[in-house]
Order: C-alpha cells, then sequence, then structure tokens
C-alpha cells in the first residue's frame, strides 16, 4: 500500500478538502445503496396506511397482518422447503465437484469449473423461461422438487466456490497417503476431507440456502400452485398496497442477512485469515 | 516410461530391487527418483512400459490395492485422528477387525517408542515423533515393502543422522524391500544396499555405494556423487598396466584401469579417455614427480570432518582436494597460495566411454 | 519378502483399453453429478429455448412446425424495434453510469481509506448482494412512490414508473459488483507506479487519472458489461418501478409469456441472448485491445 501521506506538490490544505470530499461522496454512495432498504425497514414499523411519511408511530400491525395472510405464509413456508431443497443438493454436489478438482490431473480441469458457473451468468429472465420451457415440455411443472432442481444449477457454483476456498489451506499429502494405504475415494471424502472443511460445508448450505431463499425470477417462472414467498409477494403487488409487504421485506432480508453473515464467518473469514498467515 | 506433456518424467528406465534389499534412488531435482516411486506405488500410471511386484504386473492396479505403502517427506499424517488412529487406518481401509489392529498398531507404537502417546492428537507431536508415526502407520501393514520419498528431509541434522541407523537397523532386522528416495548422497551411502542414480529421467548408473562412488561409471555419476576431479585425456602410449596420457594441462602416467569393468583394450595410443581423480586422493606435493599441478588456493570448505580446498590452476580450472580436519587445521593454506597437489597412477578411475 | 521392478514391458501384448482408463474414470466419475446435473438443468434448456424459438403458436397452442415466423416478427413489427433499441440505449447508458459511479468510490476507498478498515466497507457495501432482489426494488418504490419519501423530503419529482426510476433502482444494485471490480484492479496496481510518478512531480489528480485509470480499463470493461447485462436481461426493476408499460425488451418478453406465446417468448430470448453474447465479445475486444496497445 503506497504511502498515501508523501504528496507531492500539493498545499495541505487543498489535500484535505479534496480528501474530505471524497469520503463524502463514499458516504452519498452508500446511502444511495442502502436508503430503499432502510426506507423498507422503517416503514414496516410505520402505524400508517401509507408506506411513507409522517410517521405515525411504531407498531409491529404489519408484522401481525403478515402472520395473518393465509397466503403470504404459505409462502413463507414453500420458500423456506425450497430453499433447503437448493440448499442439500447444490452443498452436496458441490462437494464431490470439489473433491474430483483435488484429485484430478487434468490440466484443464477449470474448464469444468466454467462450466459448472455458466448457467449462473444467465440473465435470470432467460433462465427462468428456459427451464420453465422445459419443463413444461416434460410434464414436470407445479412441482417444488424441479424447481429446486432449477434453482441447484446457480447454487453449485456458490457452493462450490465456499468450500475450496475452504480447502485452499489443506494439504491434500494426507488424501493420498489415505489412498495408499488403501481407502476408496468414498472414503477419503468422508473420513479424511470433510472432517477437515465441516465450517466450508456449513458455509456453503447456507449461502446455497440464500440463494433459493431470495430467488424470484425463476420461481415466477415455474411455480403454478405452490408459489414461493417473493413470488407471492410479487402478486399482491400488483393489486392492494398494503404497508405489511414492508413486514415481508424487511423479514426476507434480514433473513438474508444473517445467513450471509453467517456463512462469512463460519466459512470465509477462516479461509481468509488462513490464506493471509 | 511416464509422460507429462511433452516431455517424459522418466524415459526407459529398467530398474530392479532385489527383495530384502535397502535401494535408495539419488539424483538432483527433477531427475524423475520422485516420479519412479510413485510409478511404484501407483500414483502415477506409466505412457508404456510396466511395474512388476512380486512378479506380479501391477502396472494398471490401482494404488489403493498396491500394497506398497509410503512414507512421506511432509509426514502426510491424518490431522484429526490420534496416533494410534494414523497407525490403525490402513488396517482398517483392509477390514482388520478393531481388537487386532489396536493390538497391531500398540505393539508398533511401544517398538517406536511412543506407546504413552496412543491418544494425543498428531498435531502436538514434534517432528520426529511425527516421523516416527508415519513411519509406524507404513510398518503396522506388514507388507515387505516400503516406499520411502525423503523422509528425514524435514528433520534437523542431528535428528536425521539417528534416524538414518535406525531406518537402516529396522530394514535390516524386519528384511523389508526399502525403495528410498532422497537428494542426499550421504545419506544413501550410508544407509543403502543398493544405490540408483538418476539424472533428466534415466538411470545414470546403479550398484552399491562403492560402485557409485569409486568407479562412476558416468561423467555425471562422478560429478554428483563424492567430491571428484575429472580430465579428459588422450593417451600416447600404453604398455598394458600403465599409460601415459595428455590433458590439456600436462602429461600424466596413470594405471590403465585392469579393475575397469571395459578392461584394457580399448584403450589404445590414441584414443580418447576421461579419467577422475578423487578429492581424497590427492596430496600435498614438494613439486617435484610424476603426476604434478600446480594451483593456487581459492578457499577451504569445512564439512565437520573433512576440510575441501578448492585449488585454482593456470586455466582456470578447479581442482577439489579433500583432507581429513586434523590434518589442515591451523595450517591451512592462505588464500592466493600456490601448491602443488599429486597423486598416484594407481589412484584413478577411467570412466567407461560413450558415456 | 517383495521384489520390485520398473522397466519396459516384457511381453507385446498391451492390455485393454479398459484396463488402461480404469484409473482415470475412477477419478472422472466424480466429476459426473456436476456436469450432468448442468447439462440436464440448465445446457439442455438452453437448447429447447433455441428449438422453441423456431416453433409455431397456432390457437394458443404450441406446436413443433418449424418456422421463422416468430424472428421476421420481430423485424416487422416496430413495437420489438423500438423496445429493442430502447433497452439497449438504457442498458448501454446505465453500464456508463455505472462506472462514472463507482470510479471515484472504488478510488476513493483503495487509497484513501486506512487499511485495516477497507475490509470493513468493502463488506458493508456488498452485504446488499445477498439480500433478496424483488425486495430491494420494492423498496424503491417506497421511496420513489408520489408520497414516498423523495417527495416527502421537498423534492417534487415524479420518478415511479419512469424510466429514472427504473435506472435508480438497477445502479443501486450493480454499483457494488461494479465498485468491488474496480476496487480491486486498484488494489493490484503496483505501489512502486504511484511512488515514481509523485517522485517526478505529479499531483494526486495527475496520478489518478493518468497512472491508476488506465490500469483499470480491464476491470471497467467487465463492470460494463455486467451493468449491460444486468439491465437488459432484468424485468424485476422494469416491471416494478416501470408500472408495466412495455416499453423496454425484457417487458415484451414478459408480455409474450403472458398470452402463452412462448415460441415467440423465446425468439425474443435468444435476441438478447446474441445480443449479451456479442456486448460480451465487443467489451473484452475493447479491454484486452487497450491493454496490448
Amino acid at each position: 500500500m503506497s504511502s498515501i501521506g508523501a504528496h507531492a506538490g500539493q498545499p495541505p490544505r487543498q489535500r484535505s478538502v479534496a480528501k474530505g470530499i471524497l469520503f463524502v461522496y463514499m458516504g452519498l454512495v452508500i446511502a444511495f445503496i442502502f436508503m430503499p432498504i432502510a426506507a423498507m425497514v422503517a416503514f414496516s414499523f410505520n402505524d400508517s396506511g401509507i408506506p411513507s411519511l409522517p410517521w405515525e408511530g411504531f407498531t409491529f400491525r404489519w408484522y401481525e397482518e403478515f402472520a395473518n395472510d393465509a397466503a403470504l405464509v404459505e409462502g413463507l413456508q414453500n420458500s423456506i422447503l425450497l430453499a433447503s431443497m437448493v440448499s442439500v443438493i447444490s452443498t452436496s454436489i458441490a462437494l464431490v465437484t470439489v473433491y474430483f478438482l483435488r484429485r484430478t490431473r487434468w490440466r484443464q480441469k477449470e474448464l469444468l469449473t466454467a462450466w459448472v458457473t455458466a448457467p449462473a451468468l444467465i440473465p435470470l429472465l432467460m433462465a427462468g423461461l428456459a427451464i420453465f420451457t422445459f419443463f413444461d415440455l416434460v410434464g414436470w411443472t407445479g412441482s417444488r422438487i424441479a424447481l429446486a432442481c432449477g434453482l441447484s444449477t446457480i447454487g453449485i457454483p456458490f457452493g462450490m466456490a465456499v468450500i475450496r476456498s475452504q480447502l485452499t489451506g489443506v494439504d491434500p499429502a494426507p488424501e493420498e497417503a489415505a489412498i495408499n494405504l488403501g481407502a476408496s475415494h468414498w472414503t477419503v471424502l468422508t473420513r479424511i476431507v470433510v472432517p477437515q472443511c465441516w465450517s466450508g460445508i456449513a458455509g456453503a448450505l447456507l449461502l446455497t440456502f440464500v440463494v433459493g431463499w431470495d430467488e424470484f425470477a425463476i420461481s415466477w417462472f415455474v411455480t403454478q400452485f405452490e408459489t414461493t414467498l417473493p413470488v407471492q409477494t410479487y402478486e399482491q403487488l400488483g393489486s392492494a398496497f398494503s404497508p405489511k409487504i414492508n413486514a415481508v421485506g424487511t423479514i426476507v432480508f434480514f433473513t438474508s442477512l444473517c445467513l450471509t453473515v453467517g456463512a462469512y464467518l463460519v466459512a470465509l473469514r477462516p479461509a481468509l485469515r488462513r490464506a493471509g498467515r | 516410461m511416464k509422460e507429462f506433456g511433452d516431455s517424459p518424467a522418466v524415459d526407459s528406465i529398467d530398474l530392479v530391487v532385489e527383495p530384502g534389499t535397502f535401494c535408495a534412488l539419488i539424483g538432483p531435482s527433477g531427475c524423475g527418483k520422485t516420479t519412479t516411486l510413485r510409478l511404484i506405488s501407483g500414483m502415477e500410471t506409466p505412457t508404456s512400459g510396466q511395474v512388476l511386484l512380486n512378479g506380479n504386473d501391477v502396472t494398471y492396479v490401482s494404488p489403493r490395492n498396491r500394497k506398497t505403502p509410503l512414507v512421506w517427506q511432509s509426514f502426510a499424517l491424518f490431522p484429526h485422528l490420534t496416533v494410534r488412529g494414523n497407525v490403525e487406518f490402513g488396517l482398517r481401509m483392509s477390514g482388520v477387525d478393531s481388537g487386532e489392529r489396536r493390538s497391531r498398531a500398540m505393539k508398533l507404537l511401544e517398538y517406536m517408542g511412543l506407546a504413552e502417546m496412543e491418544n494425543r492428537p498428531v498435531v502436538t507431536l514434534s517432528g520426529g515423533q511425527r516421523q516416527r508415526v508415519g513411519l509406524a502407520r507404513a510398518l503396522v501393514m506388514e507388507t515387505g515393502i516400503l516406499l520411502l520419498d525423503e523422509p528425514l528431509g524435514s528433520l534437523d541434522a542431528n535428528l536425521r543422522i539417528v534416524m538414518q541407523s535406525e531406518l537402516k537397523k529396522l530394514q535390516r532386522e524386519l528384511q523389508l524391500t526399502f525403495v528410498y528416495v532422497t537428494h542426499n548422497q550421504n545419506e544413501a551411502l550410508a544407509m543403502a544396499d543398493q544405490i540408483v542414480v538418476m539424472n533428466d529421467g534415466h538411470i545414470e548408473q546403479g550398484g552399491s555405494a562403492s560402485d557409485v562412488y569409486l568407479r562412476p561409471a558416468t561423467q555425471f555419476v562422478a560429478e554428483f556423487v563424492g567430491a571428484n576431479n575429472i580430465f579428459g585425456a588422450q593417451v600416447i602410449t600404453t604398455n598394458g598396466t600403465h599409460m601415459e596420457v595428455e590433458t590439456e594441462i600436462g602429461r600424466f602416467k596413470i594405471a590403465s584401469g585392469l579393475g575397469a569393468p571395459d578392461g584394457s583394450e580399448r584403450h589404445r595410443a590414441g584414443s580418447a579417455i576421461s579419467f577422475v581423480v578423487q578429492a581424497s586422493r590427492l596430496r600435498l606435493s614438494t613439486g617435484n614427480g610424476q603426476n604434478v599441478l600446480r594451483g593456487k588456493v581459492i578457499t577451504h570448505e569445512f564439512s565437520g570432518a573433512l576440510v575441501t580446498t578448492f585449488v585454482e590452476l593456470d586455466d582456470g580450472r578447479l581442482l577439489k582436494l579433500q583432507r581429513p580436519e586434523i590434518e589442515v587445521m591451523g595450517r591451512e593454506e592462505a588464500p592466493d597460495e600456490m601448491i602443488s597437489l599429486t597423486w598416484r597412477p594407481e589412484d584413478v578411475h577411467i570412466l567407461p566411454e560413450d558415456r | 519378502m517383495s521384489g520390485v521392478a520398473v522397466g519396459r514391458r516384457a511381453s507385446t501384448a498391451r492390455p485393454s483399453l479398459w484396463v488402461r482408463l480404469k484409473p482415470r474414470l475412477s477419478v472422472g466419475a466424480w466429476a459426473a453429478p456436476a456436469l450432468i446435473w448442468q447439462l440436464v438443468f440448465a445446457a439442455v434448456p438452453l437448447a429447447l429455448l433455441v428449438l422453441m424459438s423456431f416453433w409455431t403458436l397456432s390457437e394458443y397452442q404450441v406446436s413443433k412446425e418449424f418456422t421463422l415466423d416468430n424472428y421476421s416478427r420481430l423485424f416487422s413489427d416496430s413495437i420489438y424495434l423500438q423496445a429493442y433499441l430502447r433497452s439497449l440505449l438504457l442498458s448501454f447508458t446505465n453500464a456508463l453510469l455505472a462506472i462514472l459511479i463507482s470510479l471515484p468510490f472504488a478510488y476513493a476507498l483503495a487509497f484513501h481509506v486506512k487499511p485495516r478498515r477497507q475490509p470493513l466497507i468493502l463488506l458493508i457495501i456488498a452485504l446488499p448482494l445477498f439480500t433478496s432482489y424483488l425486495m430491494r426494488m420494492y423498496a424503491w418504490q417506497t421511496v420513489l412512490a408520489d408520497n414516498g419519501v423523495v417527495n416527502a423530503a421537498g423534492l417534487h419529482v415524479k420518478l415511479l414508473f419512469t424510466e429514472t426510476g427504473i435506472r435508480l433502482g438497477l445502479l443501486s444494485y450493480f454499483c457494488t459488483i461494479v465498485i468491488l471490480l474496480l476496487y480491486t484492479a486498484m488494489r493490484l496496481v503496483p505501489p512502486e507506479l504511484l511512488e515514481a510518478a509523485r517522485n517526478l512531480g505529479a499531483t494526486e489528480r495527475q496520478v489518478a487519472l493518468r497512472v491508476i485509470l488506465p490500469q483499470t480499463k480491464l476491470a471497467m470493461a467487465i463492470g460494463g458489461l455486467f451493468a449491460f447485462i444486468l439491465t437488459f436481461g432484468d424485468f424485476v426493476a422494469t416491471s416494478i418501478l416501470g408500472g408495466g408499460q412495455a416499453y423496454l425488451f425484457s417487458a415484451q418478453i414478459l408480455d409474450q409469456v403472458r398470452i402463452s406465446n412462448w415460441p415467440g417468448a423465446a425468439s425474443l430470448a435468444i435476441v438478447m441472448l446474441i445480443t449479451l453474447l456479442l456486448a460480451f465479445a465487443i467489451a473484452f475486444r475493447l479491454a484486452l485491445g487497450k491493454r496490448t496497445a
């Protein structure tokens, strides 16, 4: 990191003014990014029929209404179920794929990584359309499992990234030693690799859960009957404009937040620390 | 042969290790010794050729079924298991039941002096202790063969010397076949029955320690093993037992190598040869006599019991002179001092041709 | 007692292909799940989409008759062309805006914030990425509405259901990504270059513009590409903040979906795909071309 202090040819006062402007700008950008979320959270507690100023008082009423709205609650349950399925599927496939990358001596092995990651880069609109028409043709629509399979195509690369980062500091020699002593690949995976990356697996489970939890676009296309929370919300947005949506939004936001921070603390930060050592 | 990409890592070698012998593979980095070991253990599959264990073709047998336990330089212990857990691992893979596993493991741990550590997690052990756990883990398999990849490389010097004699003792007592890779030639010379010098994917020479040390078969071996001075020369006259040869730095008289594997028929007048004089066979001379070279002392290298002195000749060539430390200490020559060196005609080894 | 031998094959008989491949297959099998999964649930659906774009819609039923009608309609019907161009313009300008907004931020973060605090701020701006995209767009609706925060705070502007509204929502989403990309590129600038420039008398402004900026060209291209793709392909912000007015390309696709014209939607989606691939190619040509110059 270059020495910030040594500025040539500028009077000190000009420097700190320029710096001040920069910091103010940073603050503005952060505000820009966070403002809507802050507004949503704030208004979810606002005792007013309109999700806006003026502030009419603190209340939990919108959360109550949310709890009483059967459609929304069902959407919540469906979301949780769906996200759990996506989490399990994505993490399992991610794990075995990471194992392959560790064992293989194929020089183009990162091609596999590219293949696995590509689906996550497609615009969701296209992905949703494609997956829906596929399921429609196969006759598998309206099924939660089908949606989970579709969403896992996005979850797998995330899971892989987390587990891989956790395993970068781990010496592969003991795995080879295990094979040398007679272990099968499955044994090496379950008895040697997994015990050394528990937190990575946990982090992957959390992160891929968030992927399924947040996902809207593909869900909207695929689900006909058992809609998830985001989809349900979208439907409701079109009709009555009720502040309880704020409550929903806040809940969704904080859930994602906690899970992501959880994944970071459990898996990514220890991996980064170890890499820095 | 084993190819990685375009260049062979190991190219047409023919290695045979007799049962119950200690075979060491030595050579510079990248010479293929570790690849050879991996070919034996099955971690690599040859591009062409075969690997035999006890006469059985195991070339395409998967590494887990080969029964060739490895001892690793980095120890490669399982970090989440205890000492006993590590040692038992291979037995567990073979399906040995837990009672027998435990007794076999404990027997070996006692032999290694690690019995009281059985339930300690391996991360708490010292380097030497970890090495012994790795050794125990391999020995407990009782397969009769052990592969060792620079096992003492991570230990400090004193421990290394102690472990050297322990390993040799172990190999002898249990009549095991050892295939031992190291880049430390002293280690190999001290322990091995058979030494194989490798270079650039092929075997330069294989033989006993004295074969390789006193009678190098190729220029590479002569340069790599021990401290040798190599001269290129042309034969002037020969009378059966002795020859007179002409080199760039003078004429010398050397024994015609009746003991050399090639015999002396080839060394006719006019033929070109290379001969080797060991650094320890050079002596200080008064300046007169048969084979004398005069040069300038550059520096002395102290390595415990020996002192290696580098002497620069007129044409810039460096000679190595090795003397016991007691002869030299306190009386070593000053840099730039001129000294004369000589050797006896018999103290010469002629390199076999066309290598 | 075991002897070992390694060497040339004694007999001329070479073992069968199966025997020789088995070791590699036993490892390769572990790649199969991911390979097959992405094939079945991503590659095949996409291929199907391409196929679908050539089918016809007759009496609200999709029939597998091959036709180019879907594509020819794009050129004959001006709605599509207009929507396409509008989307193109919006995406392109969004890409430029994203870069413009993110550059100063990334610069400030990389060079003027204490190193110890940098990861914290990175985390702060990265967090929203993992929260529901839909919810954030909805939150923007709250802010931008006629009785929303912006208007209540005194700025009487109609922002909801306008293109500007869509733009704001989208920018707030991918600015984070662009900031991260630019920041990484800036941190990779060798400090010696900066020292050398200062040593030769450059002011901070000159250092920023002439030394740091050129080094971030690749990151700018990638970030711009991201913004472009996300804008062009987005339909959430378009519908929530744009109010269902179908003047953007993605909205057109939605319309086709709503009337169950799957082949039509598919053909539009393929056009979108081609556009994005082109954008991809152009961005990389730009970035790498400048680098080697």
